[in-house]
C-alpha cells in the first residue's frame, strides 16, 4: 500500500480538482477493491455458498439456525442521496500549525467525497453553512452537478459566526427521504445543541458522520509568554499568559471532544476528529468504511 | 520630612519611566487571531483578572521602587523628638566680650536651655562637649538647621531664622581665608601683588576698611565685600632681602579673631648662579635671558667650565655630564642623539601648570611657550617628577633631588624656542623655584609644627609678636641640616633670632572644625528607604514569576 498524500503536498497543489483527484487516487489505490459494498446496495435475499464464492457474504446466523452455508445477495438502491453539510463559518479559515486550513481541508474532503459518489452514479449534494445555510447545491448524480459542488467550494471563503442547529434543521427541511449526511465542521458551537440537532437528525432515518476537523493547535495551545487572543468570529479579546493557561486549555479541549464523541456514539452516529496534518485518505476509510476503522 | 540632598530629587523626573515600559510592554503583547475562545476562557478561571492586575501592580512596584531610590539618595530626615544644641566653637567664639569670652556667656545659655528643654550639647567642631574647652583654631561654619529640632548658638549675627540664637557682641560675619603673594617666588625690587581672599557670610553687600601692616607702612583700603568669596589686590615692591612679615585686617567687625591674619614673605639675597659650559652659544643664550640688558635683576651670573666649580647658588650645566654637586641645578642636556636634528623638530605639550614654575605664566604664555619648536638631541633618562613632555610623549623637564633637567639645548638650531618672549622668564624661574623652593614654609596653620632651617647648633629665642611668649628652643637634624622645630600655641607673628618670622594664622583648609554632622536633630530614613527599595526589587520578581 501506498504512503498517504501529505496534506502539506497538497496545499501545494493549485486547483480543487488535482487535488481531489490525487486524494481520491490515493484512497482507491489503498483500498484495491470498490468501496461501494459498504452502504449503497441493500439485502434482497440469499443464494446457497458454492466453492469459489467470496466467504465475507456469508450469512453465519443462518448457519447457526440451519447449518447450511448461505450469502446474502444485495440490489443496487438506485435512489440513495448524500448530503455533506460543510461549516463555512470564520473559524474555519484558522490556520496556525497545520499544513492548511481547516477550511480548506473540509472542502476537499467534500469534494473528493462528492467525486467518488458521483463515480458510482449517486445523488450529492453539498450546503455550506454559517449561521444559515449559505450555499446549497441539490443533490444530483450528473458530473454537471459534481462540476458545480466544486465551484461552490473554491467559490466560497469562510465568514460569520457558527450555527449549526440552524444549518441542519433547514437541511431536515430540504432532505424528505431518509440520506447519508456527512457533516465536516470545528462543531465550535453550544455544544448541546449542536448534538441535540445532530440526534435529531438521526432520528429521522438518516445515516450520520460527523468529522471534527481540528488545527493541531487547537489541541495544543503552542503559545508562550502573555498573548492577547482574538476571537476570529466575535472579534472578542482576551490576555492571557499562554504558560500557565496550557494544561487546563488541554484538560478542557480534550473533555469538550470526548464529551461530544461519548453522545454520538452512544446515539449509533459515526464520529471521528482528525486535525489537517492527518492524511485526507483516511479520513475517506472513515467515511467508506466506518466499520473497519 | 526633609531632605538633605535634594538635588537628587531631580531623580523624580524618571518616574514616568515605569508608565513608558508599561506601554511598550503592552504593546509588545503578541496579538494571535483565535477560532474559539470559549474554552480558553474555561481555562483561565479568574487567571486573566489576575494577569491585568499583575501588571498594575508591576507597575506600581517598579514605579514605588524609583520612587524610594530617589528619595533613599535625597537623604530624608524627619524631625527626631530630642533636641540638639549645637555650641559654635570656632575661633571667634573665644575673644573677649567685657568681663568674659563669648564661649563661656554661650555655654551658659546652652545649659540653662539644655535643663529647661532635656536637650543635647554638641560642638560644632564635633568634638565632645566640656566645661574645659579650648579654641579649635577652626573657621566658622554655619550648620544647616532648617527643619530640625536644633538650636544653634553663636555670636555670629546670622540671618534670622528659627533654632539660630545669636549672642550679643556680634555685628557682622566677614573673615580673611586667605593671604598670598600672587608671584610665590619674590624678590628684590620686583612688582609683585598680595591677594587678600575674604568672605561675607551674610547676604549683603558691607563696606569695609581693609589695612595691611607691614614693616615698611601701613596701607588703609575701603572696599566694598560682596556676599561669597571675593580676592582683593594689594601692589607689593619688597625694598631688600630678608623678611616681611606683617598682617591684614578688617576694621569694624566684632569678629576680631579671624578677621587678623598674618603674613611672612622671604625676600632672597642676589641669586649667585654659575653656568657650566660646554657650548658657548648655548651659554650665550642663557646668559642673555638671565641678564638682559638694561633690566636689573637679582642674578649674578659666572661662567666656568669643566672641572673648577666656583660657589654658586644654582649650576646650569650646558651639554656637560651632570655631576651630583649638591648644589641646585638646572642640567641642559644634549648631543646624545647622533641623528639628524629634522628627525626630532618637536614642540612641548603636557606641562604640569601647578609646578611653581609654570604657576604663574597665563593661558597665552604657556601656548607661545608649547608652539615653539625644538629639536631634541637627548632622550629623557631621568626617573623624575615630569613637568613638561615633547610632543612624541618623551620627557622634556623632569625634576629630581632637587635639579631640573632639560632634554634640549638653548643653543643656535633651537633659536625658535629660545628667542620666544617667555623663554627668559621660564629660565629665571627655574633659577628661583631651585633657590627658593626648598625653603621651609614662612606661613603655617596654627596647631601645626613651625621649621626653620638654621646652620648653627646653639639654641635659639622665639618670641610671639604681642611679646607675650618668649622661649627657647635648640635645632633638631633633618634632611636638610639642622632645623627649629616647634608648636606656635596661638596665632601670631614668631620671631626667630637672627634666623627669620613665621606667621600662624587659622585657615580654613586646615580647619579643625569638622563639616557638621548633618544628619543632627533628624531621624536618618536613608536606610530605610534603601530596604524598602531592596524589597521592592524581590517583591517585583515575585510577582513577574508567579503563575495564575
Amino acid at each position: 500500500m501506498r504512503k498517504h498524500l501529505d496534506p502539506h503536498i497538497i496545499a501545494q497543489m493549485r486547483s480543487l480538482e488535482l487535488k481531489v483527484r490525487a486524494v481520491v487516487d490515493g484512497f482507491l489505490v489503498g483500498i484495491h477493491k470498490s468501496p461501494y459494498h459498504g452502504f449503497s446496495q441493500e439485502f434482497v435475499e440469499h443464494r446457497q455458498y458454492m466453492p469459489g464464492d467470496e466467504p465475507r457474504y456469508i450469512d453465519w446466523k443462518v448457519y447457526g439456525r440451519t447449518d447450511r452455508l448461505y450469502l446474502k445477495q444485495f440490489e443496487e438502491e438506485r435512489n440513495l442521496r448524500a448530503y455533506v453539510v460543510l461549516d463555512g463559518s470564520r473559524s474555519m479559515a484558522y490556520r496556525q500549525t497545520g499544513a492548511i486550513s481547516k477550511w480548506e481541508y473540509a472542502s476537499i474532503i467534500s469534494a473528493s467525497f462528492a467525486y467518488i459518489l458521483v463515480l458510482n452514479k449517486d445523488a450529492v449534494s453539498v450546503s455550506i453553512f454559517d449561521t444559515s445555510t449559505r450555499r446549497f447545491v441539490p443533490p444530483s448524480t450528473t458530473r454537471a452537478n459534481l462540476s458545480r459542488v466544486f465551484d461552490t467550494l473554491e467559490d466560497s471563503l469562510p465568514s460569520g459566526k457558527t450555527r449549526i442547529c440552524k444549518a441542519i434543521e433547514e437541511l431536515s427541511e430540504k432532505a424528505k427521504r431518509r440520506a447519508f449526511i456527512l457533516v465536516l465542521s470545528d462543531l465550535f458551537d453550544d455544544e448541546n445543541t449542536t448534538i441535540s440537532s445532530l440526534l435529531n437528525l438521526r432520528a429521522r432515518g438518516n445515516e450520520l458522520v460527523v468529522v471534527q476537523i481540528l488545527d493541531p493547535a487547537e489541541r495544543e495551545f503552542p503559545f508562550r509568554g502573555s498573548v492577547r487572543l482574538r476571537d476570529m468570529e466575535t472579534g472578542e479579546e482576551l490576555l492571557v499568559d499562554a504558560n500557565s493557561a496550557r494544561d487546563r486549555y488541554r484538560e478542557n479541549m480534550n473533555s469538550f471532544l470526548s464529551r461530544i464523541r461519548s453522545e454520538l456514539w452512544r446515539n449509533n452516529i459515526d464520529y471521528i476528529t482528525v486535525d489537517t496534518n492527518t492524511p485526507m485518505e483516511k479520513v475517506l476509510y472513515f467515511i467508506f468504511e466506518r466499520e473497519k476503522v | 520630612m526633609f531632605f538633605l540632598s535634594p538635588i537628587y530629587l531631580l531623580g523624580l523626573l524618571s518616574l514616568p519611566i515605569p508608565f513608558i515600559l508599561h506601554l511598550f510592554e503592552r504593546r509588545r503583547t503578541v496579538r494571535v487571531e483565535f477560532p474559539w475562545l470559549h474554552i480558553v476562557e474555561e481555562s483561565l478561571k479568574g487567571g486573566n483578572l489576575f494577569l491585568r492586575l499583575r501588571e498594575w501592580i508591576l507597575l506600581a512596584i517598579r514605579t514605588l521602587a524609583l520612587l524610594f531610590l530617589v528619595f533613599a539618595f535625597a537623604n530624608p530626615l524627619v524631625r527626631s523628638e530630642k533636641g540638639i544644641i549645637i555650641l559654635d566653637d570656632s575661633y571667634d567664639m573665644f575673644a573677649q566680650n567685657g568681663d568674659q569670652i563669648l564661649f563661656n556667656e554661650a555655654r551658659d545659655t546652652a545649659e540653662k536651655l539644655a535643663g529647661e528643654k532635656g536637650f543635647d550639647i554638641v560642638l560644632s567642631s564635633g568634638r565632645q562637649y566640656t566645661h574645659q574647652i579650648l579654641p579649635t583654631y577652626g573657621m566658622f561654619q554655619p550648620p544647616d538647621i532648617k527643619g530640625k529640632n536644633i538650636l544653634f548658638i553663636t555670636s555670629k549675627p546670622l540671618p534670622k531664622t528659627k533654632g539660630v540664637i545669636t549672642l550679643e557682641g556680634g555685628k557682622n560675619l566677614l573673615s580673611i581665608d586667605s593671604v598670598y603673594l600672587e608671584d610665590p617666588l619674590p624678590q628684590v625690587g620686583a612688582d609683585n601683588r598680595l591677594l587678600v581672599g575674604i568672605t561675607n557670610y551674610g547676604k549683603y553687600d558691607i563696606q569695609r576698611t581693609l589695612s595691611i601692616h607691614s614693616p615698611d607702612d601701613s596701607i588703609y583700603t575701603e572696599i566694598c565685600l560682596s556676599p561669597g568669596q571675593t580676592y582683593n589686590f594689594f601692589p607689593l615692591k619688597f625694598k631688600k632681602a630678608g623678611t616681611y612679615s606683617g598682617y591684614v585686617d578688617i576694621g569694624d567687625d566684632a569678629l576680631l579673631q579671624d578677621n587678623v591674619m598674618y603674613f611672612s614673605f622671604k625676600i632672597p639675597e642676589r641669586i649667585r648662579v654659575g653656568i657650566v659650559e660646554k657650548d658657548s652659544s648655548a651659554a650665550f643664550y642663557i646668559q642673555k635671558a638671565l641678564s638682559p640688558e638694561g633690566i636689573e635683576t637679582s642674578i649674578e651670573i659666572k661662567k666656568t667650565t669643566y672641572p673648577r666649580l666656583p660657589f654658586a647658588d644654582v649650576f646650569i650645566f650646558v651639554d656637560v655630564p651632570y655631576i651630583e654637586s649638591g648644589v641646585p641645578s638646572i642640567v641642559f642636556r644634549g648631543r646624545e642623539l647622533r641623528k639628524r636634528p629634522r628627525d626630532f623638530f618637536l614642540s612641548l605639550k603636557d606641562i604640569d601648570r601647578t609646578h611653581p614654575v609654570f604657576s604663574v605664566f597665563d593661558d597665552a604664555c604657556i601656548d607661545e611657550i608649547t608652539s615653539r619648536k625644538i629639536y631634541r638631541r637627548a632622550l629623557g633618562g631621568i626617573n623624575g617628577k615630569r613637568i613638561a613632555s615633547f610632543s612624541d610623549g618623551e620627557r622634556a623637564i623632569a625634576e629630581r633631588e632637587g635639579s631640573l633637567f632639560l632634554y634640549f639645548l638653548p643653543s643656535v638650531e633651537n633659536t625658535d624656542i629660545v628667542l620666544s618672549p617667555n623663554f627668559p622668564p621660564l629660565l629665571y624661574r627655574m633659577v628661583r623655584y631651585l633657590r627658593e623652593g626648598r625653603e621651609y614654609p614662612t606661613m603655617i596653620p596654627c596647631g601645626r609644627d613651625a621649621r626653620l632651617g638654621v646652620k648653627e647648633n646653639h639654641s635659639y629665642e622665639v618670641c610671639s609678636h604681642d611679646d607675650k611668649e618668649r622661649w627657647r628652643i635648640s635645632p633638631i637634624p633633618d634632611e636638610n641640616g639642622l632645623c627649629l622645630r616647634f608648636t606656635p600655641p596661638s596665632p601670631g607673628i614668631y620671631s626667630i633670632d637672627k634666623v627669620g618670622k613665621i606667621a600662624v594664622n587659622i585657615d580654613r583648609h586646615v580647619s579643625t572644625v569638622h563639616p557638621f554632622k548633618k544628619n543632627m536633630g533628624g531621624v536618618p530614613l536613608k536606610r530605610w528607604f534603601f530596604l524598602a527599595c531592596l524589597f521592592l526589587v524581590f517583591a517585583e520578581m515575585f510577582v513577574r514569576n508567579i503563575r495564575p
